[in-house]
């Protein structure tokens, strides 16, 4: 079938399974890395072999982290009766950045979206509500994107959480409206943070 | 404002390789034998200037084959000061505007809202065709007309679209397909309320071109809704409250059958939208003359709608239909003609478009 030899075939067919990564990048991707000195070739085998033994997530709330607790989760100064929940550990990086939020966070993984087969099952829910009926947390700012996968989301984790008594908000818009979270500039998450609303009925 | 177009170049545009067109007039006529590639000239401006093929076709299908990026330019003026448009179309999907060079993310601000309205021999579908087909074209002019109608839809029809699979593959417990219905309530409410008062402003126009069409027949609109309204005069205000009680009870009201049909019954996306013609349903009882005449109409009546709203005059895109018409049917889009911003048109013979305006400039392809 391939025109290639084996070992190019197989390279741009593991590129291609990466996203957004279509059949032409993927040969433009392999046929640079064929061109490239063979040490530049090993240091970014390496690094793909790094990340995924070192990295690991938080076992509280499924950031990034290179050990047990992420850093966010083993800091002092962090307000533990705050907790933002956010789809992505890219969402993390967002809000940290726009410096508007001290509390903890609580990562899901993911957004609820049955067409991409994911349900609450597949998504860190279970552990958010083990995490809320444990006691300290007193709010729960849900920060998933403001697009429909976030936005029910949102709605089911308030569903969810209210009947334990926990006051739960959803971060106003402000936001642009359909836009990952990831592109939000940081002065607009800031005052989205400040501006942010219990979810309706 | 108005954007008038100059020049047209494609490039891995389809069959064309490398194709200059120009200088266009007030109206051109693109001429040429079958398969010489006159659609895709139109196709190229409405994917630039609306956003959308009305082919609905994919990027990858509009990149020539074994080719990776088409590309689209058009030079022309705005305002009376010389501007370049240009749009990148890779084959993987992602496509760049850009305006004077400058890379521009919103189209409608970036080309100061500027609208076409496509003319094809297709448009008999409007009256002939299913449901789907006039909502379709209003939703597709609702989406050009406003920002805000064009993400209801899209983030409604995204709804609709996860709730199937939900229903259909599954077998959800209602608690996990609940908070999908609330979305489908408040978005469903929006799309209904925005696409009622688009078929009222609307229809007001394509009435009133339908009167010079016709011989004193009259064109009424029903809009029959499966949202548990059932108010069939679009011109009555709703509000998103009242929609959203009405669609409410009604996903109370249909929840079995959605379960035993698996599949969302209730919603926005099930309208029809019906053309009564002398109280009776075109569709099914005018002749072909005249479903002819009220597809004509409807298309005369949103070049009239977006100069109602935008005030701005359309560019109207005609695809080989001078020949489908009559002599009285051509004379009213010709009055139409002469009120856009420009019209650019297709044809395989000449004597088809005799009549056009004298200033009328030809071009030839194949």
């Amino acid at each position: 079938m391939s025109l290639y030899a084996p070992a190019i075939a197989r390279l741009i067919e593991e590129f291609q399974r990466l996203p957004g990564i279509g059949p032409k990048s993927a040969q433009r991707l392999a046929f640079f890395i064929l061109r490239s000195d063979e040490e530049s070739a090993r240091r970014l085998a390496e690094a793909i072999v790094e990340v995924k033994r070192s990295v690991k997530l938080c076992s509280q709330c499924y950031n990034l982290a290179e050990g047990e607790l992420c850093e966010i989760c083993a800091s002092e100064k962090r307000d533990r009766s705050v907790l933002c929940v956010v789809e992505e550990p890219r969402d993390v990086v967002a809000i940290e950045r726009s410096g508007g939020f001290s509390g903890l966070y609580h990562v899901l993984q993911g957004a609820i979206s049955p067409m991409d087969g994911i349900g609450p099952e597949q998504l860190k829910m279970r552990e958010l509500v083990e995490r809320v009926a444990s006691g300290e947390i007193r709010e729960v700012i849900v920060a998933t994107n403001p697009n429909v996968e976030g936005e029910t989301t949102a709605l089911y984790i308030a569903r969810l959480l209210r009947p334990l008594g926990v006051r739960v908000t959803r971060i106003a818009s402000g936001l642009p409206v359909g836009g990952d979270l990831e592109y939000a500039d940081e002065v607009t998450l800031s005052r989205a943070l400040e501006g942010r609303r219990d979810i309706g009925e | 404002m108005s954007f008038l177009i100059d020049r047209i170049t494609l490039e891995n545009f389809r069959n064309h390789r490398s194709l200059e067109v120009g200088p266009l007039g007030g109206t051109t006529v693109v001429l040429g034998p079958n398969g010489a590639g006159k659609t895709n000239v139109l196709e190229a401006i409405d994917l630039v200037v609306s956003g959308r093929s009305f082919r609905n076709a994919r990027l990858e299908d509009i990149v020539t084959w074994g080719e990776h990026r088409a590309c689209v330019t058009m030079r022309g003026l705005r305002d009376s000061t010389e501007v370049v448009i240009q749009e990148r179309f890779d084959v993987d999907g992602d496509r760049r505007l850009s305006v004077d060079g400058l890379e521009r993310k919103r189209r409608s601000e970036a080309l100061h809202g500027a609208h076409t309205v496509v003319f094809r021999p297709d448009d008999l579908e409007l009256v002939k065709g299913p449901a789907d087909a006039r909502r379709d074209a209003l939703d597709a002019l609702g989406s050009r007309l406003s920002e805000v109608y064009a993400h209801t839809r899209r983030e409604y029809h995204k709804v609709v679209r996860h709730r199937n699979v939900l229903l259909r593959e599954w077998k959800a417990s209602s608690a996990d397909l609940e908070v999908w219905t609330l979305q489908a309530i408040v978005l469903g409410a929006r799309l209904l309320v925005h696409r009622r008062r688009l078929v009222a402003r609307l229809f007001s126009n394509i009435r009133e071109s339908h009167s010079r069409l016709s011989d004193g027949q009259e064109l009424t609109v029903e809009y029959h809704d499966r949202c548990g309204l059932g108010i069939t005069d679009p011109a009555v205000e709703l509000t998103v409250e009242e929609a959203r009680e009405a669609l409410a009870s009604e996903f109370a009201a249909r929840s079995e059958d959605e379960r035993r049909r698996a599949t969302t019954v209730v919603g926005p996306h099930r309208d029809d939208i019906v053309l009564l013609l002398d109280g009776r349903e075109a569709r099914r009882f005018a002749s072909q003359g005249q479903q002819r005449s009220i597809a004509l109409a409807w298309r005369i009546g949103e070049v009239g709608t977006i100069e109602d709203v935008s005030g701005e005059r359309p560019i109207l895109l005609l695809d080989d239909v001078m020949s489908e018409l009559d002599e009285s049917r051509r004379n009213a889009l010709q009055t139409c003609m002469s009120e856009a911003a420009q019209t650019i048109l297709t044809t395989t013979d000449l004597s088809h478009v005799r009549a056009t305006r004298g200033d009328a400039v030809v071009v030839e392809l194949g």
